[in-house]
This record gives C-alpha cells, structure tokens and sequence, in this order.
C-alpha cells in the first residue's frame, strides 16, 4: 500500500510536468493546427537556461537557494516564451496556410536547429549536465511515504500554474480572443480579433510554460541532457492527445492521466520499465484511432 | 473560333515533335547526362574545401542560369519528352560505366550503391506519400523490417540472398499492412502522429526483443550475395578490367533502383495510380466515383513498405551488420525529407533528392557533429521557400492525338448536320 502511495507521488510529480509540456502542444494546435516537435526543445532550453542562469547568479555572489529557485523559474519562463515566439516568427509565420505536411516538416527543422545548438554551443553540451538543487535537502514522512521539499514544490507549482492558466483562458480578453481563434480563425478574424497577436502570445504562454518544466524537469531529475526535449515531446503530445488536441483542460488532466498509467504499467506488467515507452506509444495510436478527440470528449465529435 | 485554334496549335505541336532530329536529341540528352554524373563525381572528390565552395557556387549559378534561359530549357525538355526510350538507354549506360571510370576509386563506388539503395526507398515512400498522398512518418520500421527478416533468414536459415531480398520485401509489407488499419481511421496530422509512434515503438521492440533481433547488439555476419561461384565480397573480374568488390553491389542496387523507378512509373500510370491520385486530391469525392479508398490506401502502405523493405534488405547485404540504431526516428525523416525535397510524386525529383541526401552528408564527413544542425536549418529555409519541393510534381496531361481529334470532330460535325436537317424538316 505504501509502495503504491509512494508511487502515486512520483506520479504527480511527473505528471505536472507532462501536463505543462501538453498544455503547449494543445495551445499551438488549437491556434494554429501545428503538431509543434519544437515543443520538446523548447522545454530542453528551459532547463538549459536555468542551468546557465544559476551559474551566472552564483558567480555574482546570490547563493540564497530560494531566491535562485524563483529566479531560474522567471528567467526560463520569460527566455522560453520569448524563443517560442521567435520561432513563431521566423519559422511557423510564412508556413502558416501552408498544408500540414510542410508545417510539420517545419517544426522537425526547428527542433533539430534548437537540439543541435544546445549541443554545440553550450559548453560541454553533448554531455549530461549536474542541475543545482538547493531544496533536495529536507524530507517529509507522511506514514511512511517519504517526500521530498522539491516534489512539494513542483507537485504544487503545476497546480498553481495549471489554474492560473484556467483565469486566463476562462476570464481574460485574450483567453477570449484564443478561445475564438481555435474554434475558427476566419471568423474570429472577421470580428476583429487581432489573429497575429493571438497566436504570437499563445506561443509565448505555451513555451514559457514549457520552459517551467524543463526547470522542474531538472530539480527533480539533477541532470539534464540536450536530448531530452525528443522523449518529452512525445510524452507531452501523447498526454495533449489523451485530453483531445486543442482541449486545455484535457490536456491538463491527460498528463496526470498519462504519468498514472506509466506508474500502473511498470508496476503490473514484468520488465515493465523496459517497455513503459512502447505503452506509450501504444496508448497514443489506440486513442487516435478509436477516440481522437480525447478520452474526455463528450461525443464522438472530430475535433481539430 | 479559339477552340479550333487551340486545336490547330496543338497538332502543329505534336507534327513538330515528331519531326526532330534524333541525332540532335541524342546528343542533347547525353550531353546533360554526362553533365549531371560529371558534377556528382567532381562534387565527391575535390579535396580542397574552397574548391569545393566554388563548385558548389558555380552549381547554384548554373541552376539559375538553367532556370533563366528558357529557350535551352526548352530544348532540353523537348530533347528528353520526345525520346524518352533513347533518355532511358543512355541513362543506363552511363550508371553501367560509372564504375568502370572509377574503377580506381571503391569508396565513389560504395556511395553511388548506397544511393541506389535509398533511391529505392524513398521511391517506395513516394507511392505513400507522393502518390496517395499519407503521410509516413515512421518509413524506418519498414526498411528496418526488410532488413533483419532478410539478414536473419540467411543466417538461421542458409536461405538464398536473392529469395532473402524478396523476403524482405514482403515482410516488410506486412508492416506496412498492419499500420494502414489503424491508418485508415484517421486523417492528416493523427495519420502523421499514429505513423510516428508506430516507428518509435517498432524501434524500441528492436531493442528490447532479444530474441528476433539480438537486441542493441544488432545482427553481425550478415552473408553477402553471390552468383553462381562468385561471391560479392571479391573483386568483379570482367576479363579485361577488375573492379573492386563493391561494384557487385553496385550493379544489383542500381538495377533494383532502375527497376522500383519502372514500376513507380507505371503504377502512376495505371488505374490504380489514378485512383491514388483522386483519394490524395479529394477523399470525398474519390468515394463518390466509385474508388474504393479502403482497399486503395492499403495497397499504398503496403506496395510502400516493400520498396522500403527491399532497400533494407539489400542495405543488409550490403554493409553486412544491422542494428536498431539504423532505423531510428531521424531515418524516417531523412527519407521523407529525400521526398519533399525533390518533389513529392515526381520521380526525377525523388531520385535527386535521395542522392543528394546521401551525397551532402559523405561529402561533409569531418564535420559530421554538425550535420543535424545544417539539416534542420536547411529544412526550415526550404519549406518557407520552396515548400513544393525543388522539383515540383508536373499535373497529369495528356497530349491531343490527331487521330482521335480528327475522329471527334468529324463526328461532331456530323451528328451537327443531322441536327440541322432533323430542325430544318420539322
């Protein structure tokens, strides 16, 4: 019983993180009809950047752990979605009424030109990088279920965010404006939404998310690789699929939904870690084949 | 009127083609023949890298000189459409020669076989993708499963390599046929999405299933083909010149690569070609016509994947050691990208992207670290500029045929002044 309250944990732990990355692939689907691989690299440059930041911050003498905690958080999340919209700009703009193939061929490129600069570029790049973790320290025992500070802190920055993203798709004018953009870009078009603007700050709120998990990817893991973004993007967009492709809130319910199966998985089926990916990939064909607007889709209605 | 006219143009047109010179044309056609083999060959062996920055500047202005001068593009074209048979002759005898000119220079040799094998493949994705128009983004599962059921059948089974290539072939349309069910059921981006994890699962199965595929160790001692008593591992004697070894292989790859090029033409060609072309253009309407989509999208999967099969069978042989580290994620996109890039559904275009792919990155080996970060930038350029490829697919014509047209309008005419006669009496 322990055992799987513990494994519970970890599952929310990841599964918040599942969740942020699926919560931009849904966002760019919904305004743009783009399966962005991008995506992944995107959240890889989050842990990256506050990686770098951290070792910036310490050579300047801050070594509060909680103040460098808030910062690589702020940092990646302003980099990421500052890069999301670049690569909006240069690379998904002129391909925007383009068929889908060309924009996903798209996305590939910019994926590999993300990876493949990280490597190059950042020093020691193409090896594992240790990842700072001030509050790795302390530990709570809750009738035998150990959990860590950091899992706390995640388990409930996801949280957070996943309902600070709720106000601002559900109260705001550009939650609006998204919502407007996603059911029909011509019409939301003719009655003066700024389409531009729209899919410029979807990609800025979908990236700065997913830079925040790369940040937490990196406090929970303490090593990051520059190949790391390819697997999230694929847990990330499975989880996007689970929820429906362009449903928020499926996909903020499909990466915990997602993380959940993964635990269950590897814990009744034997090698199951070994094959946990294979689930993965199987999960995603069998819910695009049979329900493809998501596990929670009230009716059977094709979405995207 | 300017129906007529346009008549009267056309079969002007046709007499005028039948009437060039062949001689002319011949000339014309090995000309431009011997030019492209000649870029390849300089292209791969100049040392010197600033040489090689001029060549490659003096080919980009020689492709916009050719896209300029309309009048030799005309000759050209015209030269290759009214002798396609004599285009095709030539073509073989200068890949047959190739190896014979470079009889001094094996590792030319080994990357023009290579090219003829992932000519093969990208051909066999062309009819997926080029042709009924689905996206597959997970081609490597195939080429992988034509290559381990080849390799693995030779070694367990001492079958024949020849029997195994077939082999190959068809195991790996089976692939194909069991992700065209699932296939059937979803559309553009989720065809994509299922096609891609379909590829990242086989690929991790390769991994993990010990026992079919030796796991991450991969498969060693892959036989070598042979002919009678001569084994493909030893010089090609021919009596008055010796060939090094891998002039076996290049003949049988390129002879394969000939042959998926004929078949890919006349599939395109035939009913079923056709009804590829009306599911890719309008599902809906194909339906309405009659096309039976279900069975048609199965065939293309499948008819895909053998060509993809084949070319991992024969790669198999070739290299001799397979292992899953050969069909990842990044193959299937290089085979796909040998298709957009050239011209999804256009041959000559496919062909020239698939050996250009294989050329550009042998050629750039020192800086192979690189290579994924010019591939990704070069994607993004290409589709924001040429998104149809370099070599966009020519729609299907077809030329007027004086006979039939002077049948047609004598018919016309006819049934005219029954008309007029049958309005004059009544």
């Amino acid at each position: 019983m322990e055992g799987w309250a513990q494994q519970l944990i970890n599952a929310a732990t990841i599964g918040g993180m599942y969740t942020l990355v699926a919560i931009g692939f849904t966002l760019f689907f919904g305004v743009l009809g783009l399966i962005n691989f991008a995506h992944g690299e995107v959240f890889m440059l989050g842990a990256f950047i506050a990686l770098f930041a951290t070792r910036a911050l310490q050579g300047f003498g801050l070594t509060a752990g909680w103040l460098l905690v808030i910062a690589m958080f702020v940092i990646a999340s302003v980099c990421c979605g500052v890069i999301g919209m670049l690569t909006e700009r240069l690379a998904f703009k002129p391909v925007r009424n383009s068929p889908m193939l060309i924009m996903l061929i798209t996305s590939l490129g910019v994926s590999f030109l993300l990876r493949e600069s990280v490597k190059e570029f950042f020093p020691e790049g193409a090896n594992p990088q240790a990842f700072p973790s001030p509050y790795m320290a302390g530990v709570v025992h809750l009738g035998g279920v150990v959990i860590n500070y950091t899992q706390i802190a995640l388990i409930a920055i996801s949280i957070i965010l996943v309902a600070m993203l709720y106000l601002l798709v559900e109260r705001t004018w550009f939650g609006r404006s998204m919502r407007a953009t996603a059911e029909d870009r011509d019409a939301a078009r003719m009655m003066g939404v700024d389409i531009d603007r729209v899919i410029r700050n979807s990609f800025f709120v979908g990236s700065a998310l997913g830079g925040i998990a790369g940040v937490m990817n990196g406090l929970y893991y303490l090593s990051i690789r520059f190949d790391m973004g390819w697997v999230m993007a694929i847990k990330g967009f499975t989880a996007a699929v689970l929820g429906g492709l362009g449903n928020v809130y499926g996909a903020a319910v499909g990466g915990y939904v997602l993380a959940l199966l993964e635990v269950v998985i590897v814990a009744l089926v034997p090698q199951g870690s070994q094959y946990k990916d294979v689930f993965v990939f199987l999960i995603l064909i069998v819910v695009l084949v049979l329900r493809p607007s998501g596990i929670f889709a009230r009716s059977a209605r094709k979405a995207g | 009127m300017p129906e007529t006219d346009f008549i009267s143009a056309q079969l002007a047109d046709n007499s005028a083609a039948d009437r060039r010179n062949i001689l002319y044309d011949s000339i014309i056609i090995g000309a431009v023949l011997i030019a492209l083999g000649a870029l390849f060959v300089i292209g791969m062996s100049v040392e010197r890298l600033a040489i090689f920055a001029g060549f490659v500047a003096g080919i980009a202005a020689l492709g916009v000189f050719y896209a300029r001068a309309t009048k030799l593009r005309h000759v050209i074209i015209g030269a290759f459409s009214a002798h396609p048979t004599l285009a095709v002759v030539l073509l073989v005898v200068l890949l047959a020669a190739y190896p014979l000119a470079l009889s001094r220079d094996p590792y030319l040799i080994h990357i023009g076989a290579l090219a003829a094998i992932y000519v093969v493949m990208a051909l066999g994705l062309n009819i997926t993708l080029g042709y009924a128009g689905l996206l597959d983004i997970g081609f490597a599962v195939y080429y992988g499963a034509g290559a381990y059921a080849s390799a693995q059948l030779a070694i367990h089974f001492g079958t024949s390599v020849w029997f195994g290539l077939l082999a190959g072939g068809l195991s790996a349309s089976f692939f194909g046929y069991l992700v065209a069910w699932p296939a059937l059921r979803v559309h553009d981006h989720y065809l994509g999405l299922v096609t891609l994890g379909y590829g990242l699962m086989m690929n991790l199965l390769a991994r993990n299933l010990y026992f079919l595929t030796n796991g991450t160790d991969g498969v060693i001692n892959i036989p070598a083909p042979s002919i009678g008593s001569h084994i493909f591992t030893e010089p090609l004697n021919l009596g008055w010149i010796t060939l090094p070894f891998q002039a076996n292989f290049y003949y049988v790859a390129v002879s394969l690569a000939l042959l998926t090029a004929f078949i890919n033409y006349r599939l395109g060609q035939s009913k079923l070609g056709r009804a590829w072309d009306a599911i890719r253009e309008d599902e809906i309407a194909a339906r309405c016509s009659g096309v039976d989509a279900r069975s048609v999208k199965i065939l293309a999967f499948s008819c895909g994947a053998f060509f993809g099969g084949i070319g991992g069978a024969t790669y198999a042989h070739m290299i001799g050691y397979i292992s899953p580290e050969n069909f990842t994620f990044i193959e299937s996109i290089t085979i796909l990208v040998m298709v957009v890039l050239g011209g999804a559904g256009n041959i000559i275009g496919v062909t020239i992207g698939a050996v250009a792919l294989v050329a550009l990155p042998e050629r750039f080996r020192e800086f192979d670290h690189l290579r994924l970060l010019f591939f990704g930038g070069a994607l993004v350029l290409l589709m924001i500029n040429r998104p149809e490829g370099l070599f966009p697919r020519r729609r299907r014509r077809r030329k007027l045929q004086p006979d039939k047209v002077a049948a047609l309008l004598a018919q016309a005419s006819n049934e005219l002044v029954k008309a007029t006669e049958i309005a004059a009496r009544s």
